[in-house]
C-alpha cells in the first residue's frame, strides 16, 4: 500500500486522530499509573477517569448514569446480554432482537436459545428497517430484552429507535433497551435524555479513537450483574486494570464525534451523493443494498454489481490502492454470505458481487473520481471474462 | 485469524489469466458450479487429433477461482486428452505455489469444469457414455469432492464423513463437527448440492452427529 491510498471502509475501522493520541500519550509512560484512594498518582488517575464518564455522558445529554469501559462494542454488548441474565430463570425469559443486528447482539442470544431462552429475531423489510407490527407482536410477559443496532453497519439502515421504545416501553416499561450505537455516533444525534435507552454501547476505533475500547453506558446499572470476576479496581463489571490511555482515548473520540457531528454529516453527505451520482452514471447493471440516499446513514454506501464476484472487484481495487469492502462470501473467512443482505431478501448472486463503501473525514470529491475512474475498467474487464454476463448484458 | 493471502503466482494469473475467453463451435464444452450459490467456470474445448488444440474459460468467481483456471487451461493446452484428464487440483494448486485451505474450494472448481468439458467431448464426439454405477463407492468418490475449507483436505480425508449408508434411493449420511466449526453451514450447503446432482438419490438423510 502506498502512502496515499483511498481508503473507502470507514465501517471496518478508523484512523486514531493525531489529536486523540496526543492526549493519550502522557498515560502510556509519564503518567502510567493506576486510580487509587489517597495518594497522590492514584487519585489524578481516579479523576481522570471519573472526567472521562462524564464527557461521555454529557456528549449524549445525561448528567447522571453509569460508564463502564470496555475493549470494545462487542464486549460492551456481551456485558450488557450476560450482565442482565446472569441471575434470570433462562425458561422463562423472552429477548428479541432483528435479523440484521451486530453479531455481537446474535451470538450471545444465539448461546440463550441453546439454553432454553426464548429468542425472537424480527425481520425487517428490504431495506433493512426492522418490522414494528412483528415487534409489537412478539413482546411477551417475558420479555427482558429488545436489542436494536442503530445503524446498520452493512447497509446504513438508520432504524428507527424512538418508534421502537415507544412499542416496548408502553407495553412494559420495565423491559429493558440496548442500542448498539457502534456505527451511529459519527452521524447520528443520541440524546439520552430524549431517548429511553438502558444501555448504548459504544466502539473507540469506530469513531477515530484507539482500537481495543469500548463503553456501555447505563442508565442505571442496577440491573445489571457483573459477568466477569477478580480484583476490583473502580468497576464491578471489568475488574481487573484499567485501560487508561483507552479511556481517555475513546472519551476524547466521543467529544470529538458529537461536537463535529454536524460538520461530519455535511461533509460525508456531500460526497455520499457524489459517489452515487457517479456510480449509477458510470457502471451499469448496479442495485443499491438498503435504504434510498437521504434516508441511511450518510457514511455509508453499498452496491451490488452485477455478474461479478466480490473478492475479485475488492482486489483488483487493492492493487490500485483502494480500500473497500465485500459482502461475498469467497472474501469471508467462513465462506458464508453476508447474513445481512441474506436477510433483506438479496439472493446469493447478488450477495457475490456486492461492495460496500464507507466514507469518514479523510474522503474527498476528487478521491471519488479516481475510485470510479479505477471501478470502470476493473468492472468491464471482469465481466467480459464472467460466466453470466455474456447471457444477460447481450454482450 | 492466520495470515491468508496469495502467492505472487495466484497474483500474476489473476490479474493476467491465460485462455480466457469463448471458443466457437467447441468439441467439448461445460459449465461447472451456479450463481445461486456461489463461483461459476466454463470450459470450452477445441480437440484435434486427441489433443486439446485450444482451450479457454470463463469465470464467475474470485482471484482463486481465476487463477486456477487460467493455470489449469496452461497446463493441458497441447496435451493428450488423456493426459489432461488426470490433472488434479492439487497439480493446479502446486503449480500456483499454493492456495489457502479455505481457498481450495473455490479453485477445484476450476478442475472439475476441465473434466467436465472432456467428458462433454467424449460423450458428444467419441459416443462414450458415462453411467457410473450410482453405489455407496461412488456416492464417497463425490463426497471427495468437497473440500473442508479449514484444512484443505477433502471432508472424507479430514474425517468428517462418520456413516454413510444407500439403500432403495435412500442416502444417510453422518458428519460431525466441533461446535466451534465455522464452516459447518458451508459444508452441510456443498453436500446438499453434490448429493442433489444425483438423480438416483430420492431422499437424502443428512445428520450432524456429535462424537
Amino acid at each position: 500500500m502506498r502512502e496515499e491510498y483511498i481508503y473507502l471502509d470507514h465501517y471496518r475501522t478508523t484512523p486514531l486522530k493525531e489529536e486523540i493520541f496526543e492526549k493519550m500519550k502522557p498515560y502510556f509512560n509519564e503518567h502510567f499509573w493506576l486510580p487509587a484512594s489517597f495518594t497522590s498518582t492514584g487519585t489524578e488517575i481516579s479523576e481522570v477517569i471519573e472526567r472521562s464518564k462524564k464527557a461521555i455522558l454529557n456528549a449524549f445529554g445525561l448528567r447522571k448514569g453509569n460508564v463502564i469501559f470496555t475493549s470494545g462494542g462487542t464486549l460492551a454488548n456481551n456485558l450488557v446480554i450476560h450482565g442482565l441474565l446472569r441471575d434470570a430463570d433462562l425458561q422463562h425469559t423472552h429477548l428479541i432482537a432483528s435479523k440484521v443486528d451486530h453479531l455481537s447482539i446474535l451470538k450471545p442470544y444465539g448461546y440463550y436459545k441453546k439454553k432454553g431462552t426464548k429468542v425472537t429475531l424480527l425481520n425487517t423489510d428490504e431495506n433493512g428497517y426492522v418490522a414494528l407490527d412483528e415487534l409489537r407482536a412478539s413482546l411477551t410477559r417475558d420479555t427482558r430484552l429488545v436489542a436494536i443496532t442503530y445503524v446498520n453497519h452493512t447497509i446504513g439502515t438508520v432504524q428507527n429507535v424512538k418508534e421502537i421504545i415507544d412499542i416496548v416501553k408502553n407495553y412494559n416499561d420495565k423491559i429493558m433497551i440496548l442500542v448498539d450505537g457502534c456505527e451511529a455516533v459519527n452521524s447520528v444525534k443520541i440524546d439520552l435524555s430524549q431517548l429511553d435507552i438502558d444501555f448504548l454501547t459504544l466502539s473507540g476505533h469506530k469513531i477515530y479513537g484507539p482500537k481495543g475500547t469500548g463503553a456501555v453506558i447505563a442508565r442505571d446499572a442496577k440491573n445489571l450483574k457483573p459477568v466477569i470476576f477478580g480484583f476490583v479496581e473502580t468497576s464491578p463489571y471489568t475488574p481487573g486494570a484499567e485501560n487508561i490511555p483507552g479511556i481517555v482515548g475513546i472519551s476524547e473520540s466521543v467529544k470529538f464525534a458529537v461536537e463535529n457531528r454536524e460538520r461530519y454529516v455535511k461533509h460525508c453527505s456531500d460526497i455520499q451523493h457524489y459517489l452515487v451520482d457517479k456510480m449509477e452514471k458510470n457502471i451499469s447493471d448496479i442495485v443499491l443494498n438498503g435504504p434510498k440516499i437521504g434516508e441511511r446513514a450518510v457514511d455509508n454506501v453499498n452496491y451490488s454489481i452485477r455478474y461479478i464476484e466480490g473478492e475479485s472487484i475488492t482486489l483488483f481495487l487493492d492493487f490500485e490502492d483502494i480500500v473497500v469492502a465485500t459482502g461475498s462470501a469467497c472474501a469471508s473467512s467462513d465462506l458464508k454470505v453476508n447474513y445481512i443482505l441474506s436477510a433483506i431478501g438479496r439472493d446469493h448472486e447478488m450477495a457475490h458481487g456486492s461492495i460496500r463503501l464507507t466514507l469518514g473525514w479523510d474522503n474527498t470529491k476528487k478521491q471519488i473520481d479516481v475510485f470510479i475512474d479505477k471501478l470502470i475498467p476493473i468492472v468491464e474487464r471482469l465481466r467480459k471474462q464472467s460466466t453470466i454476463s455474456r447471457v444477460r448484458v447481450g454482450g | 485469524m492466520a495470515v491468508i493471502k496469495y502467492t505472487d503466482k495466484v497474483i500474476e494469473h489473476f490479474k493476467n489469466p491465460r485462455n480466457v475467453g469463448e471458443i466457437e463451435n467447441p468439441d467439448g464444452v461445460a459449465t461447472v458450479g451456479s450463481p445461486a450459490c456461489g463461483d461459476q467456470v466454463t470450459v470450452f474445448l477445441k480437440i484435434d487429433n486427441d489433443r486439446i488444440k485450444d482451450i479457454k474459460f470463463l469465470s464467475y468467481g474470485c482471484a482463486s477461482n481465476i487463477a486456477t483456471g487460467s493455470i489449469v487451461t496452461e497446463m493441458t493446452k497441447g496435451k493428450r486428452v488423456e493426459e489432461a484428464k488426470k490433472v488434479t487440483w492439487k497439480q493446479a494448486s502446486e503449480e500456483l505455489g499454493g492456495l489457502p485451505p479455505v481457498k481450495i474450494h473455490c479453485s477445484v472448481l476450476a478442475v472439475d469444469g476441465l473434466k467436465a468439458a472432456i467428458k462433454n467431448y467424449e460423450e458428444k464426439k467419441l459416443g462414450i457414455k458415462h453411467n457410473a454405477i450410482v453405489d455407496e463407492n461412488y456416492i464417497i468418490e463425490r463426497l471427495e469432492k468437497i473440500i473442508y475449507p479449514k484444512t484443505g483436505e477433502n471432508i472424507v480425508a479430514a474425517k468428517l464423513v462418520k456413516y454413510l449408508k444407500f439403500e432403495d434411493g435412500n442416502l444417510t449420511i453422518e458428519i460431525t463437527f466441533d461446535e466451534t466449526d465455522k464452516f459447518k453451514q458451508n459444508v452441510l450447503e456443498e453436500i446438499q448440492e453434490y448429493m442433489g446432482e444425483i438423480k438416483e438419490i430420492r431422499k437424502l438423510d443428512l445428520r450432524v452427529v456429535d462424537y
